[in-house]
């Protein structure tokens, strides 16, 4: 008998949480479907950068499970909750405390197994999707078939029953605290109001709204070049992100009702169509879910971050690949005597048609005036490009060349190492070690790349006649080639050539420096991979959290639209028509799916506007973050919305539906 | 004449800590003997509910004793609660506590289905059962197919069927029409008669009240009044509950 009631139970449970179970369901298949790809040797080796792609998973999937945990938990304790009565009349005809507790137990599993089930064809067929979206990123034309493994599904299994096992023990620890009285009078208890005086609260309220205002002023100081690579920074920001923290569940926890205690105030507002219904509906459950709302905030505002990382990961994608390899292969030699270069020429000539080479020279300069500002205790000179040579590397790109009068002289750096520069009065003058003096023309951020010099992290272009008595410190070629490179070029190239790229380090041992060689085609597949990774990755977490909150607001609302159906008779018993019924309930609706967004899409508009500080440079215009910014947002409210829309449906058919 | 049910100085006492104390039970002791149909009545918050869900071990007493077939309830462990309802108590709820996922027969049998007892002849107690309370028709529909009555005769069939050494009833009729209400109290007193069934019924109605054989008054949590009916009819009986009712000062809005 208990278990035809668990069964029919669970039938029942089925109807009121569909769209838990469905959010279960997907979450589980998603932590499937990653797991396959991750699993999959051809995925792997697709590209180099997808070897760290497990890892990554790995740690990614323990803070999705540790999300799916917190939703199961809480709409376990939601079910319980709302079914005490039920469980205590068990009690009172005679079963064990012990049985019930087994009844609810043998339920939930069988909810979550089902869910189980379900997600492993789900997971399949997800993860076949998944492997067309990185197949279509990495720019390969075949498509990948994911199989099935044992060893994922097994995985998932494991997850499940982690969290189950917590789950469950939650519950019946709190099951074994309750008395029959408890359990009988549960939906009796009056709702504890977080704050009873409305002093307290508003104290709370402004702490919270300074913290907060003052976590993102701090936030915003750390992202600028100055402060980003410090290793305090990091302290700094998690500092920063646990007062906001707080911030989040303060004002999660107070605004509804300083909200409300306004509204109420103008009898204008107050008495305008239903916004008293309506306030006092939200102002209800805002009191007693202050602590979740805050939970909720948090998960939205993870989520915005998420979606934001990925569109900004995706928008770097091509000035990453300039700024690191803008031709299609360069070599660099330091150690004396050079040599000869036709040989690295000959070499590529036999695997793809060269349409132009150049060989270019770094010249010491050793009164290193401007290293003084970047890396003087790792190089005691200034490297120095004749402008001759900075003219063809600009042409082969198709860049204007450059202009210097006879005393002027340009340094090129990258935009993240500006403000060591910019603005610095003592080298507005640059003093060679010739006695020549010369002016700066201008600071060059456009044309910078990594490997356009080893010596630091600037280069200085003066005419060329100040580069004849300098010594030579490294010598540069550069090749364009008709054809792509490719990565396995690269592996092909350094084993041929291994002898020019062998050295022996003070231990004597042989070092392969293959950073002497950067192939545009590697650097492409890498940022390929890295894209493809990132960006599926960071949707699947935004995913898993906005679904997670969307099911709670969603389960929240429904099981309201059964408890206070008569709410909703008594408004259509004075007269409110369904038309208006339905539009309240809407706004209503909205409203709960809204009040926890604000805090959260304001909070994160600021941290990415700070972050962009940082992003700029790689980004192709100062406002791209802006576009990313509002796609984030249409993601998320598309997913959102869904939640919404089915929450909607549902309230209007349960409150449709005869009792 | 046995007693089933035995109170000596029964007290209840909420909110210690703070200073505050309210006393919902105040040192009440009275009897119910075997076959007897009794009453308590008073005004809400008179500590009838209170007295109610500490006899039926839905909440524990602050001091005093409560024997139910002579065993002392306030010393009954934890684990053994579930056994000791099982086996001496009926229960009928104001709002029915019937579950709506198994259909009205299987809410009856439900308890006999835990014991363990042999299929057929639950069927038979179920069956022999609905026939006295004219449910037989409805067994095979669910709670929410059928109306306040009929699922309160279910509840009524469910206290029954394991021939419990009391039945607890708390305000039966509160959410009943009174054509419903009077089928459902004549069938109560039907079968405290004819099953010699001991009853005890927590009510603020007179109605109701005048059904039973014996009323006891609480006020503030003390006993104040005991009346019996007698022989005499139920008309005079609920006149005579009427009259202590406005001495105790309420309750006269509720004469139907």
């Amino acid at each position: 008998m208990l278990g035809k009631l668990a069964v029919r139970n669970t039938k029942r449970s089925i109807k009121d949480y569909l769209i838990y179970l469905i959010t279960i369901t997907i979450s589980f298949s998603l932590i499937l479907a990653f797991n396959l790809i991750a699993s999959s040797d051809k995925v792997v080796e697709l590209s180099t950068g997808m070897g760290s792609f497990k890892t990554v998973l790995t740690f990614i999937n323990a803070v999705i499970v540790f999300v799916v945990c917190f939703l199961i938990n809480y709409t376990t304790r939601f079910m319980f909750e709302k079914r005490s009565k039920e469980l205590g009349t068990y009690m009172l005809l005679g079963i064990k405390k012990k049985k019930v507790a087994h009844l609810l137990v043998t339920e939930n599993i069988l909810l979550g197994f089902l869910a189980f089930v379900l997600s492993i064809p789900l997971g399949f067929l997800f993860s076949q999707f998944v492997s067309l979206v990185i197949v279509k990123m990495l720019g390969i034309p075949e498509v990948i078939f994911i199989s099935l493994n044992l060893i994922s599904i097994e995985l998932l299994a494991i997850y499940f029953m982690a969290i189950y096992v917590l789950v469950l023990l939650n519950l019946l620890r709190r099951i074994r605290k309750m008395t029959v009285h408890d359990f009988l009078y549960f939906d009796k208890q009056n709702e504890k109001k977080m704050f009873r005086s409305s002093k307290r609260r508003n104290i709370i309220f402004v702490i919270s709204l300074l913290l907060g205002i003052a976590s993102l002023v701090f936030w915003h100081t750390r992202f600028n070049f100055e402060n980003y690579s410090t290793s305090e920074n990091i302290s700094y920001l998690t500092i920063c992100i646990c007062v906001l923290i707080i911030s989040i569940y303060g004002i999660s926890a107070t605004c509804a009702d300083m909200f409300l205690s306004v509204l109420l105030k103008s009898k204008k507002l107050k008495y305008k169509s239903d916004n008293l219904f309506v306030a006092r509906t939200f102002a209800s459950k805002a009191r007693t879910m202050g602590f979740t709302f805050g939970t909720l905030s948090m998960l939205i505002l993870l989520s915005l971050l998420c979606l934001n990382f990925s569109s900004i990961n995706k928008g770097v994608y091509q000035s990453t690949i300039e700024r690191s390899s803008p031709y299609d292969i360069s070599i660099y030699e330091v150690k004396k005597p050079f040599s000869d270069f036709s040989e690295y020429l000959d070499y590529i000539d036999d695997e793809y048609t060269i349409s132009n080479s150049l060989e270019y020279d770094i010249y010491k300069e050793p009164n290193h005036q401007i290293q003084n500002f970047f890396q003087v205790e790792f190089y005691d000179f200034d490297a120095i490009l004749k402008l001759s040579d900075y003219n063809k590397m600009l042409e082969l790109r198709g860049l204007d060349t450059a202009q210097l009068k006879e005393n002027e002289y340009l340094i090129i750096t990258d935009k993240q190492y500006l403000h060591k520069v910019e603005n610095n009065n003592e080298i507005k003058v640059l003093q060679l070690s010739n006695g020549e003096k010369l002016n700066l023309k201008e600071i060059d951020t456009q044309t910078y790349w990594y490997a356009m010099c080893n010596s630091g992290r600037f280069t200085v272009v003066v005419p060329d006649v100040y580069t004849q008595d300098l010594e030579i410190a490294e010598r540069h070629l550069i090749v364009d080639t008709k054809e792509d490179t490719t990565a396995d070029y690269e592996q092909q190239f350094l084993k041929d050539m291994e002898d020019k790229f062998i050295e022996v380090n003070e231990n004597g041992e042989d070092v392969l420096q293959s950073y002497r060689i950067n192939m545009r085609g590697t650097t492409v597949e890498e940022q390929n991979s890295m894209t493809a990774m990132i960006a599926s990755i960071c949707l699947y977490i935004a995913f898993v959290l906005i679904s997670a909150v969307g099911t709670i607001l969603a389960v929240q609302s429904l099981s309201d639209s059964t408890k206070y159906k008569y709410r909703y008779s008594t408004l259509r018993r004075i007269g409110v028509n369904d038309k208006s019924l339905f539009r309240t309930i809407k706004k209503q609706l909205l409203i709960l799916f809204g009040v926890p967004t604000v805090y959260s899409i304001i909070c994160g508009f600021f941290m990415v506007v700070s972050m962009n500080n940082i992003f700029q440079i790689l980004l192709q215009s100062k406002y791209s973050y802006l576009a990313y910014f509002i796609g984030s947002l249409l993601i998320f409210f598309f997913i959102y919305g869904i939640y919404w829309i089915a929450t909607y449906i549902g309230f209007k058919r349960n409150i449709n539906e005869e009792s | 004449m046995e007693h089933i049910l035995n109170l000596e100085q029964v007290k209840k006492y909420y909110g210690g800590n703070s200073g505050n104390i309210t006393k919902a039970v105040d040192g009440i002791s009275m009897y119910v003997d075997k076959g007897e149909f009794v009453a308590i009545m008073g005004a809400s918050g008179s500590g009838k509910t209170t007295l109610l869900n500490c006899i039926s071990t839905i909440d524990t007493v602050t001091s005093g004793h409560i024997t139910v077939n002579n065993q002392d309830i306030t010393k009954i462990k934890d684990k053994d609660f579930a056994d000791f309802r099982r086996e001496n108590l009926g229960f009928i709820f104001q709002d029915f506590n019937l579950l709506d996922t198994l259909t009205i027969e299987e809410n009856i049998s439900l308890s006999l289905v835990i014991n363990k007892q042999n299929p057929a002849d639950i069927d038979k107690r179920v069956h022999a059962i609905a026939d006295k309370l004219g449910i037989r028709d409805i067994l095979s529909k669910f709670p929410y197919e059928v109306s306040g009555g009929q699922k309160q005769r279910c509840a009524c069939a469910r206290a029954l069927i394991n021939e419990p050494k009391l039945i607890l009833a708390d305000e039966p009729t509160g959410a009943l029409d009174s054509k419903s209400s009077r089928l459902l109290l004549e069938t109560m007193s039907d079968i405290n008669k004819k099953m010699q069934a001991t009853i005890l019924m927590v009510t603020h109605d007179p109605f109701s009240a005048s059904f039973c054989e014996r009323i006891l008054f609480l006020k503030d949590g003390k006993i104040f009044n005991e009346i019996f009916r007698g022989e005499k009819s139920r008309k005079d009986f609920f006149n005579e509950i009427l009259d202590i009712l406005t001495l105790l000062g309420g309750e006269v809005g509720n004469v139907r």
